[in-house]
C-alpha cells in the first residue's frame, strides 16, 4: 500500500510510487505530525521516508502509555534522540499501540496523531517536538515550491555529499548533505532546470515542473567521471588540486567499479583503466599476483613494481614468501580488498613520484579507502556467486604418424616426417590426441566463486566509522580429473583433504576493515585506518597444458601425458600458503591558523606468509622425491612509516598565491624467512618431524629516510610553477654513496581561462602541462659477505662459513629520470574530457648483478651497468555522449605506446642471448626482447618435406620482437536506462608488440609430436620452424605475435525503484550479471597469451609464455543491498 | 652551562640530529640497520670463526669432489644416461661433446669457491694460530686435491684466483704442467702442517703419487706412497641433509644417470663383469629402472678420494713401466686377496706376466677402472693413457655411435673451463694436452 496511498496513519510519504504520475506534492492527513529536515540553516518539509532514522524498525507494545513514556520507547531502540517541552504535549493523553513490526515514521505517526505537534529531524538522529506548524509557519511560505532530492553515484546508487545543485539562470542553490539530501526552496510555480556539479563527476542537469505550491522530489544520479581537472588527488604534500600539477595521474574511481564490474581483486580494479599501465596476469592461475609495469620496464635486475600506498601508508608489495608455480606467484598486491576502497590514484613515473623517494621510480599506487559519512547508520550488504571456467578448445593437439617399414608390415607409430624422408618409414596416416581435450582426462575444468560482505558506515560529526567484512571463496578451473585420486584419498585424504588434490588451486579468506574519522575541534582531525587479511592459497605446482606437449598424439596407457606425467602425478605435490595481513594507520590534521596545514602518519603493515608444501610418502612421485616431501616457509615482513608534512599557503599578492611545503619521511621494512624441509617422509608423515630435515632463515631490512621541500606558485589560479628537491638517505646505498639527492619540477598552465583566449562555449578547459622529475631504487646489499650454513664435517652438525658475495664500493642507486608533457581538454561542459601525454624516463644507473668468472667462487657482483630507456605517448578520452533521465551513454578510451630499449651496458657485462624461450638483454634492442637467428628453407629435393640440409641458418641473431606489450588500447562503455536503474558495460582490452615463445610447439617439435614434424599436410614453413629449431638450436621459427584483444568485461545491473527496495526494508536494492574474460581474438597458436607456464624472473622467461592455464571466465551474479 | 646536556659535544649531537632529519637523517644513523643475516670478514677473524671456516671449506669441496665423481664418470666410460632421459642438450657430456660454449658440469665453480674458503680458512687459522695445525695440512692438501683434478679433467690453460683481505681476484691462467708443480707446492705446505697426524700424512702421500704419476714419473709416485698401509682412506664426508651425496641424488632419487656396460665400444663392462669391486643395485625412480653402484646407497655416503688401495696400484703401475712384471702381477693379486671381502681370485698369468705389453697395460688400467670406480679417477687414467702411453683417443674414451645412432661420440678429452664470464680469460690453451 505505501507509495500509492497518501494520508493515512501508516506512512507520511510522497506518492512517488507505483502509479503515481512524476514528481508530485506531498499531501498529509491533518491530524498527523508533520517532519520538518534541518538542513544547514534551514528547516524544511519533508517526507518521513526519506529519513534514514525514521525507517529504522522497531516493537512496540504500549498500553496507555503516556507520550513521553512511547517516545522513550523509541528512543531505546533507535538511533533518535528526542527533545521537548512537555508543556507543547497534550496532558494526561495515552496511546496504545501494539505492533510487533513497525517504522519509527509510522509509529510517531501514531503516538503523535491529534497531538497538534510537528517533528523536526536534525542531522545525527536528533529529533525535536514542536507545535505545530510552527516551522511551517515561521519559515515556508505557504505558497512557495520545494524541490528536495537525494544526490547519488549512478553506478553504486549511493548518496554523494557536497554536490553543488543550483538553479540555472537564477540565485537559488543548495549543497547536497552527507546522506546525498539537497533542498531549494522559496521556488514560485514553474520550470526550472537544476544543474548538478560535483567533483570527480560530470555535470548533470534535469528539469523541474512546478505548477502549485509543495514539495517537489527530484533524485540526480550523477555519472563518475575519470579524470576532470577540477579534482583534488592525493600527493606527498597533501591533496592537491589536480590542475596545478605539471603530471598526469590517472584516477580509478573502485567505488563505482567494484558494485557492478566483473572485478575480483585489486588488479582487476587496475587492469586497461589506466592509460600506460600494464597489468600482466599469471593466465588463469586463482590467487597469483600481477606483474604490473608503469610507462615501461625500466629496470634490468630490480623490481618493476610500484610503490603501493593505502590511506597514506607503503603496504607490502612483494612476492617474497610466496610460492611460484605453473607461472603465477601468490604475492601481497591483491592484499587489499576491492570493496574497502573508494579511489585509487595511480602515480606513473618519477616526475611525478620524486618527493615518494628512493623506490619511487616504478610509480606509485595511491589507495584510499572508503570512510564513514555521518548521519544514520548505513549498512551494504552484498553477496556474489558464480562459475569459472576456461578455454581449452584452443590448447594445440599432439599428431603421431602411423606407417610401416619399407618392405614388411611392422607397424611403426613414430613415423615423423623425417623417418620418411629417411626412406625409414612409409606413413599410412597421422592422428592427433590431446588429454587437454577428453573430458576424463583434461585439468580443464570447472570452478566457483562465492563472496560475501557487509559494510557499515556512519557517525556523527565529531566521531565517523566504517566497519567492513568480507569472505571470499574462489576454486579454478584446474582439477584432477583422475580416477586414480580415490587411491590417493584413501591413503592420505583424511590428512590433506581430498577435495583439495581434486581442485588445487583456489583461495580462501577473510578481510575485515576499520576506519575511524573523529574531529578535534575546529582545526584539526585525525584518522585511523586498519585492516585485516586472512588468507589461504593453493597454488599448483603442475597442471600447466603445457605438460600435455611432451604426450603422443594418440592415448597411450599414460593417457597421452607423456614423459611428463599426468596431472595427478603433478598435484600430488601439495603447495599451500597461509597469510596474515595487519594494516595500521593513524592520520592527523592541524590547522592551527588558516594558511598552515600540517600533516602526521604513522602506520605499520605486518604480514606473515606459512608456505607449506607437502608430497605425502605414499603419493606419486615427483621430480626425485619418491620417499615424499615436505617443505615450511614463514615469512614476515613489516614495514613502518612515518611521514610528517606541513604546507604554509599564503597570498603574496592578489595575484600570486605561494604554497611551501616540507616534509620528512621514514620507510623500513624488515623481511625475515626461515625454511625447513624435509625429505623420506615415513609413511603417514606430513610434517618436518617425519622425515630428514634441513634448514635456513634469512632476514633483511631497508631504511629509507628522506626530507623533501616543495615550492608551487599560482598565478590568477592559471599557471602554476612547482619545484621540489628530496634528499634520502638509505641503508643500502653502498659503502661510498650516502644520500641521494632528486629533484623536480612542474608547470601546469590553463591556458583557456587567460583574457587573451577567445571564448567558445564547446570548450570548457584547455590545459597545458609539464613535467621534469628524478628517483630511484636502491641496491640490495653491497658489502662482502659471509654465508653460514649446516654441514656435517667430523661426523658433527655444525655451522660452516664460506663467501657469498663480493662487495662494490662504487655501487650507486639506480637512478631515474623522466620528462613529461602534456594537455588536457574539457569540451562541451565538460562531458569530453581528454588528456595527452608524451613522456621520457631513462634509468641511468641500471644495476646489474654481472656474472663473475667462475674460478672466483662467487656467482656474481652488483654493478651499475649502463642506461635503459622508455619513452611513449598515452591518451585518454571519456565521453558522456548523451545524459538524459531514461538514456545515457558513455565511452571511455585510453591507450598508451611505449618504446623500450636497453641503450648502453657497461663493459663488463656481456650480453645475454637468450635461447629456448628465454628473453635477452643487449643494447640496442628493447629489453628483455626475443632475439634469433633466422633462417631460409627450400626443398630442394622436391620430396615435400623439409629436412635438416634444406634449412639456412645466419650465424647472427636478429631481433625478433619485444615480451611486454608495446601498445595497450582499452575501450569501455555504458548504457544508462530507466533513470539509471539499467546499466550495461562493456570493456575490451587490446595489447600488441610483443611476441611469444610457443613452448607448446617447441617441446612438441623435440618430440617429433608437432604438426609440422608428422603431417604432410603441414606447410614447409611449419616444418622448417621445427626442423630450424631442434637441429640448429633458434627460435626464430616458434615466436609468433602475441597481440590479442580480449572482451574483457560485460556486465548488467538492474538497481530496483526505492519503493521496491523499502517493501523489502532496504535502502537500495541491485542485481548485477557480468562476465569476464568472454572472448578473445589472437594469431598466437597455443591458447590463450595471457598464460604463463613458467615463472617471472629476468633476465629470464618471458613473462608471457603461452601453455600455462588459461584465463578464468568469470560468470557472476552479485546482489548489493544498501540499508 | 656545566650540564652535560649543554655541553658542546652534547649540543653538536643535537645539532647533527636536527641536521639529519632535515637533510639525510644520516647523521642520525636512522638509516643504520643491524641484520643478523650478514656475516662480513671481520667477524670471523675468531679461533671460533677460523673453525666455521674450515668446516665450510671442507663442506664446499667435498660436494665438488661428489659431484666432480658423478658428471666425470658420465663423461667417460662409468655412467651414462638412460635413453629415455638423454636429449640433445644433457646428453653433449655424454657424448663427449664439449665445447667453451657448452662446457658441461664439471664443476668449476664448486671447487674454485671451495678453493677460495680453503685459502680464507688457512689465512685465518694462521692469523689467529688455531690449532690443531693439521686442520691447515688438511686444507693445503684439499686445496692440493682441487688443482690436481683440474690438471686431470680439464683442458690446459686453467685460471686460478688469488686471494687477498678476503677478496678473491682473477689470477694467472696455468697450463696442466703449471698445476701439477701448483699441486706438488700445496702439498709441501700440506706435509709441513700435518706432523702427528697420519690420516693426513697419508693423504699427501697418495696425492704426491698421483701427481707424480700425472707428470710421468711413476718412480716417484711409487716413492712418494711407500708408507701408505692398504688399509688407509681419506673420504669426503657427505651427508643427507647437508651435503648430499651427487651419485645417491641423481641416480638413486632421481634417476637421471645409470652404470655404464661396454659403453662406446671401448667401454669396460662395469655390469656385465659381475666384479664385486663394482656392484650395482637397480632402482626405479620416476619409473625407470636405472643401475646405482652400491657404494652410493644413501645420501651420506662417503666419497673415497685417496686410499691405500691407490697406493698399491701406483707402486704396481711403477713397477710395471720399469719391466717389473712378477712384482707388478703380485701387487695386483694381492690387492685381489687382501682389499676385498671375500677375496677375488689372482688374475692368470696370461693376463699378467706372460701377457703382451699392451695386454699388461690395459689389465693395469682395467684393475685401477674397477678398484676406484666411481672415485673421479678414470678421466685422468684415460687422458694417461693417451698421453703418456700413446693410445689413441677413440681406442679409449666411449666411441662410435651413442646410444645406437643416429648420433655420434664426439672428440672431447677434458673439459674445457667454464669461465665465460672473466674478461681477462681468452679460453683453453690447449683441448688436448
Amino acid at each position: 500500500m505505501r507509495g500509492v496511498v497518501c494520508g493515512i496513519s501508516v506512512g507520511v510519504i510522497l506518492c512517488s510510487g507505483a502509479g503515481a504520475q512524476g514528481p508530485q506534492p506531498l499531501q498529509l492527513a491533518s491530524r498527523e505530525p508533520a517532519f520538518y529536515a534541518i538542513v544547514g540553516t534551514h528547516i524544511e518539509r519533508a517526507e518521513a521516508g526519506s529519513f534514514a532514522a525514521l525507517r529504522e524498525r522497531l516493537v512496540l507494545r504500549l498500553h496507555n502509555a503516556t507520550i513521553p513514556e512511547a517516545l522513550t520507547a523509541i528512543q531505546e531502540q533507535t538511533s533518535l534522540r528526542f527533545t521537548y517541552k512537555p508543556s507543547i504535549l497534550p496532558a494526561g493523553a495515552t496511546v496504545r499501540l501494539d505492533a510487533s513490526d513497525i517504522t519509527v515514521a509510522a509509529a510517531l505517526t501514531q503516538i503523535l496523531l491529534d497531538a497538534d505537534v510537528d517533528v523536526e529531524i536534525a542531522p545525527y538522529g536528533q529529533a525535536t517536538i514542536v507545535a505545530r506548524n510552527r516551522v511551517a509557519n515561521q519559515r515556508q511560505p505557504s505558497d512557495s515550491i520545494i524541490v528536495r532530492g537525494t544526490i547519488t553515484d549512478s553506478s553504486t546508487h549511493g548518496p554523494l555529499a557536497g554536490a553543488v545543485v543550483r538553479v540555472a539562470g537564477g540565485t537559488r542553490s543548495a549543497t547536497s548533505g552527507l546522506d546525498g539530501l539537497y533542498s531549494i526552496t522559496g521556488l514560485a510555480p514553474g520550470t526550472y532546470r537544476l544543474v548538478v556539479r560535483r567533483l570527480g563527476y560530470l555535470p548533470t542537469s534535469v528539469e523541474v515542473t512546478a505548477s502549485i505550491p509543495g514539495v517537489y522530489k527530484r533524485d540526480i544520479a550523477l555519472t563518475a567521471s575519470p579524470a576532470v581537472l577540477d579534482q583534488v588527488v592525493t600527493t606527498v604534500t597533501g591533496d592537491e588540486r589536480l590542475r596545478s600539477i605539471g603530471n598526469n595521474i590517472a584516477t580509478i574511481r573502485a567505488d563505482s567499479i567494484v558494485p557492478t564490474a566483473p572485478v575480483t581483486s585489486l588488479g582487476d580494479v587496475i587492469n586497461a583503466r589506466a592509460a600506460g599501465v600494464q597489468v600482466i596476469n599469471a593466465g588463469g592461475v586463482t590467487g597469483a599476483s600481477p606483474v604490473l609495469y608503469i610507462r615501461g620496464a625500466g629496470s634490468l635486475s630490480q623490481s618493476t613494481q610500484p610503490l603501493v600506498y593505502v590511506d597514506g601508508i607503503r603496504v607490502a608489495n612483494s612476492y617474497a614468501g610466496s610460492p611460484t608455480f605453473s607461472g603465477g606467484t601468490a604475492g601481497r598486491f591483491n592484499d587489499v580488498a576491492p570493496e574497502d576502497i573508494e579511489s585509487i590514484e595511480v602515480v606513473k613515473g618519477p616526475s611525478a613520484a620524486t618527493l615518494y623517494g628512493t623506490d619511487a621510480a616504478n610509480g606509485v599506487i595511491l589507495i584510499t579507502t572508503k570512510r564513514g559519512q555521518g548521519g544514520a547508520t548505513r549498512w551494504t550488504v552484498y553477496g556474489e556467486g558464480g562459475a569459472l571456467t576456461a578455454d581449452a578448445a584452443s590448447l594445440p593437439y599432439n599428431y603421431t604418424g602411423w606407417g610401416h617399414a619399407p618392405g614388411t608390415s611392422q607397424e611403426i607409430n613414430s613415423c615423423t616426417l623425417d623417418a620418411v624422408a629417411a626412406g625409414s618409414c612409409i606413413q599410412d596416416s597421422v592422428t592427433k590426441f590431446s588429454p587437454l581435450h577428453v573430458g576424463s582426462l583434461t585439468p580443464i575444468g570447472t570452478g566457483n566463486r562465492e563472496q560475501a560482505g557487509a559494510q557499515v558506515s556512519g557517525g556523527a560529526k565529531s566521531m565517523r566509522y566504517f566497519i567492513s567484512g568480507d569472505y571470499t571463496s574462489e576454486t579454478a578451473p584446474l582439477q584432477d580429473p583422475s580416477p586414480d585420486q580415490r587411491t590417493l584419498d584413501s591413503l592420505v585424504g583424511p590428512k590433506i583433504g581430498s577435495g583439495y588434490v581434486q581442485h588445487p588451486n583456489s583461495v580462501g579468506k577473510y578481510d575485515g576493515r576499520l576506519n575511524l574519522t573523529a574531529s578535534l575541534g575546529q582545526n584539526a582531525d585525525v584518522a585511523i585506518s586498519s585492516s585485516y587479511l586472512s588468507q589461504t592459497t593453493q597454488i599448483p605446482v603442475g597442471g600447466a597444458p603445457l605438460f600435455a606437449a611432451g604426450g603422443p598424439g594418440y592415448r597411450d596407457q599414460n593417457d597421452g601425458w607423456g614423459f611428463f606425467g599426468a596431472p595427478e602425478t603433478e598435484f600430488s605435490l601439495i603447495p599451500s600458503e597461509e597469510t596474515h595481513h595487519f594494516t595500521g594507520a593513524v592520520t592527523s590534521h592541524w590547522t592551527p591558523v588558516s594558511w598552515l596545514t600540517t600533516r602526521a602518519t604513522v602506520g605499520l603493515d605486518a604480514s606473515s606468509d606459512m608456505f607449506t608444501e607437502l608430497q605425502p610418502a605414499e603419493a606419486a612421485p615427483v621430480d626425485g622425491n619418491p620417499g615424499g616431501y615436505v617443505f615450511d616457509q614463514q615469512t614476515t615482513t613489516t614495514l613502518y612509516s612515518v611521514d610528517l608534512g606541513s604546507t604554509a599557503r599564503l597570498p603574496l599578492t592578489s595575484w600570486l598565491v605561494s604554497s611551501t611545503s616540507i616534509g620528512a619521511q621514514y620507510h623500513r621494512v624488515n623481511q625475515a624467512s626461515t625454511v625447513a624441509s624435509a625429505t623420506q617422509l615415513s609413511p603417514g608423515a606430513t610434517s618436518i618431524a617425519g622425515g630428514l630435515p634441513l634448514g635456513s632463515q634469512s632476514d633483511t631490512q631497508s631504511v629509507v629516510a628522506g626530507v623533501y621541500a616543495q615550492e608551487e606558485l599560482a598565478l590568477n589560479d592559471r599557471l602554476f610553477l612547482t619545484g621540489a628537491v628530496r634528499v634520502d638517505g638509505a641503508n643500502d646505498f653502498g659503502q661510498k654513496f650516502q644520500t641521494a639527492t632528486y629533484p623536480k619540477g612542474g608547470v601546469s598552465w590553463l591556458v583557456s581561462r587567460e583574457s587573451f583566449f577567445p571564448t567558445w562555449h564547446w570548450l570548457s578547459l584547455w590545459r597545458l602541462r609539464g613535467a621534469y622529475g628524478e628517483s630511484g631504487t636502491q641496491p640490495g646489499i653491497v658489502l662482502t659477505t659471509l654465508a653460514t650454513g649446516p654441514v656435517t664435517i667430523d661426523g658433527v652438525h655444525q655451522t660452516g662459513v664460506g663467501l657469498a658475495s663480493l662487495g662494490n664500493p662504487q655501487v650507486q642507486p639506480e637512478r631515474q629520470k623522466e620528462i613529461e608533457a602534456g594537455s588536457d581538454l574539457d569540451l562541451v561542459d565538460s562531458r569530453i574530457h581528454i588528456e595527452f601525454t608524451y613522456y621520457r624516463k631513462r634509468n641511468v644507473n641500471a644495476l646489474y648483478n654481472v656474472p663473475l668468472g667462475a674460478s672466483l667462487g662467487v656467482g656474481s657482483i652488483e654493478e651499475n651497468i649502463g642506461q635503459i630507456q622508455n619513452w611513449g605517448y598515452e591518451a585518454l578520452l571519456s565521453a558522456e555522449l548523451v545524459s538524459t533521465r531514461s538514456f545515457a551513454w558513455g565511452i571511455a578510451l585510453n591507450g598508451s605506446i611505449n618504446h623500450n630499449r636497453v641503450v648502453t651496458l657497461g663493459p663488463y657485462f656481456q650480453p645475454i642471448y637468450g635461447q629456448y624461450g628465454n628473453t635477452s638483454v643487449i643494447a640496442g634492442y628493447p629489453l628483455f626482447s626475443m632475439l634469433a637467428q633466422p633462417y631460409s628453407y627450400v626443398d630442394a629435393n622436391h620430396n615435400g618435406i623439409i629436412e635438416p640440409n634444406e634449412i639456412t641458418v645466419a650465424n647472427t641473431p636478429q631481433f625478433v620482437g619485444g615480451t611486454i606489450p608495446g601498445r595497450q588500447l582499452t575501450a569501455a562503455t555504458h548504457v544508462d536506462l530507466f533513470d539509471h536503474r539499467v546499466r550495461i558495460g562493456a570493456q575490451f582490452d587490446y595489447r600488441g608488440d610483443f611476441v611469444i615463445p610457443d613452448q607448446f610447439l617447441s617441446s612438441q617439435c623435440f618430440n617429433g609430436t608437432a604438426f609440422g614434424t608428422t603431417s604432410r599436410s603441414a606447410s614447409l614453413r611449419q616444418q622448417a620452424a621445427c626442423v630450424a629449431y631442434t637441429n640448429y638450436g633458434t627460435n626464430d621459427g616458434i615466436i609468433f605475435d602475441g597481440s590479442f584483444l580480449r572482451f574483457r568485461e560485460l556486465s548488467l545491473t538492474l538497481a530496483v525503484p526505492d519503493h521496491v527496495a523499502e517493501r523489502l526494508r532496504a535502502r537500495s536494492l541491485s542485481l548485477t550479471l557480468s562476465a569476464r574474460n568472454l572472448a578473445l581474438w589472437t594469431h598466437f597458436p597455443a591458447g590463450d597469451p595471457e598464460s604463463a607456464a613458467q615463472t617471472l624472473g629476468f633476465p629470464g622467461s618471458s613473462l608471457y609464455s603461452g601453455g600455462g592455464i588459461p584465463s578464468s571466465q568469470y560468470w557472476l551474479a552479485r546482489v548489493n543491498i544498501g540499508l | 652551562m656545566n650540564s652535560i646536556f649543554w655541553s658542546r659535544k652534547a649540543s653538536g649531537r643535537f645539532a647533527s640530529c636536527a641536521m639529519g632529519l632535515l637533510i639525510a637523517a644520516a647523521g642520525c644513523n636512522i638509516t643504520s640497520v643491524q641484520d643478523p643475516a650478514i656475516v662480513q670478514p671481520p667477524d670471523v677473524i675468531t679461533p671460533s670463526g677460523a673453525a666455521s671456516l674450515r668446516v665450510g671449506a671442507l663442506s664446499s669441496l667435498f660436494g665438488a669432489f661428489s659431484a666432480q665423481s658423478l658428471y666425470t664418470g658420465l663423461f667417460v666410460d662409468e655412467f651414462t644416461f638412460p635413453p629415455t632421459i638423454a636429449n640433445s642438450f644433457a646428453a653433449s657430456e655424454d657424448e663427449r661433446r664439449l665445447s667453451a660454449s657448452n662446457p658441461g658440469n664439471f664443476p668449476f665453480n664448486q671447487f674454485s669457491g671451495g678453493r677460495i674458503n680453503a685459502i680464507l680458512a688457512i689465512t685465518t687459522a694462521k692469523q689467529v694460530a688455531a690449532q690443531p695445525t693439521w686442520h691447515i695440512g688438511e686444507l693445503y692438501a684439499l686445496i692440493a686435491a682441487t688443482e690436481l683434478e683440474f690438471a686431470e679433467d680439464l683442458c690446459s690453460g686453467v685460471p686460478i684466483a688469488v686471494v687477498q683481505n678476503f677478496t678473491p681476484s682473477y689470477g694467472p691462467t696455468l697450463s696442466t704442467h703449471q698445476l701439477l708443480d701448483q699441486t706438488l707446492t700445496d702439498l709441501d705446505s700440506a706435509a709441513k702442517y700435518s706432523t702427528g697426524n697420519d690420516s693426513i700424512a697419508n693423504l699427501v702421500a697418495v696425492l704426491r703419487g698421483r701427481t707424480y704419476s700425472d707428470s710421468g714419473d711413476l718412480a716417484a709416485a711409487s716413492a712418494a706412497v711407500q708408507n701408505v698401509p692398504l688399509g688407509f682412506a681419506y673420504t669426503a664426508e657427505l651427508s643427507d641433509t647437508t651435503n648430499q651425496n651427487v651419485i645417491y641424488r641423481l641416480i638413486v632419487l632421481n634417476g637421471e644417470e645409470t652404470v655404464s656396460d661396454r659403453e662406446g665400444i671401448n667401454g669396460l663392462p662395469f655390469v656385465s663383469a659381475a666384479d664385486p669391486r663394482v656392484t650395482t643395485v637397480a632402482v626405479q625412480p620416476n619409473g625407470i629402472t636405472v643401475l646405482a653402484p652400491a657404494s652410493a646407497s644413501n645420501g651420506s655416503a662417503p666419497l673415497i678420494l685417496a686410499s691405500g688401495i691407490e697406493a698399491q696400484l701406483l707402486s704396481a703401475e711403477a713397477a710395471l713401466a720399469t719391466g717389473q712384471t712378477s712384482v707388478w702381477a703380485t701387487i695386483l693379486n694381492n690387492l685381489r686377496q687382501n682389499a676385498i671381502t671375500p677375496s677375488m681370485s689372482a688374475l692368470t698369468l696370461d693376463s699378467t706376466t706372460s701377457a703382451s705389453p699392451s695386454m699388461q697395460l690395459a689389465v693395469m688400467f682395467r684393475e685401477r677402472a674397477f678398484w676406484l670406480f666411481a672415485t673421479g679417477h678414470r678421466l685422468g687414467d684415460m687422458r694417461r693413457l693417451v698421453r703418456r702411453y700413446g693410445l689413441a683417443a677413440n681406442s679409449v674414451y666411449p666411441t662410435g655411435l651413442y646410444m645406437g645412432g643416429p648420433a655420434t661420440y664426439g672428440s672431447s678429452v677434458v673439459y674445457p673451463v667454464a669461465e665465460q664470464d672473466d674478461p681477462n680469460y681468452h679460453g683453453c690453451l690447449n683441448l688436448n694436452p
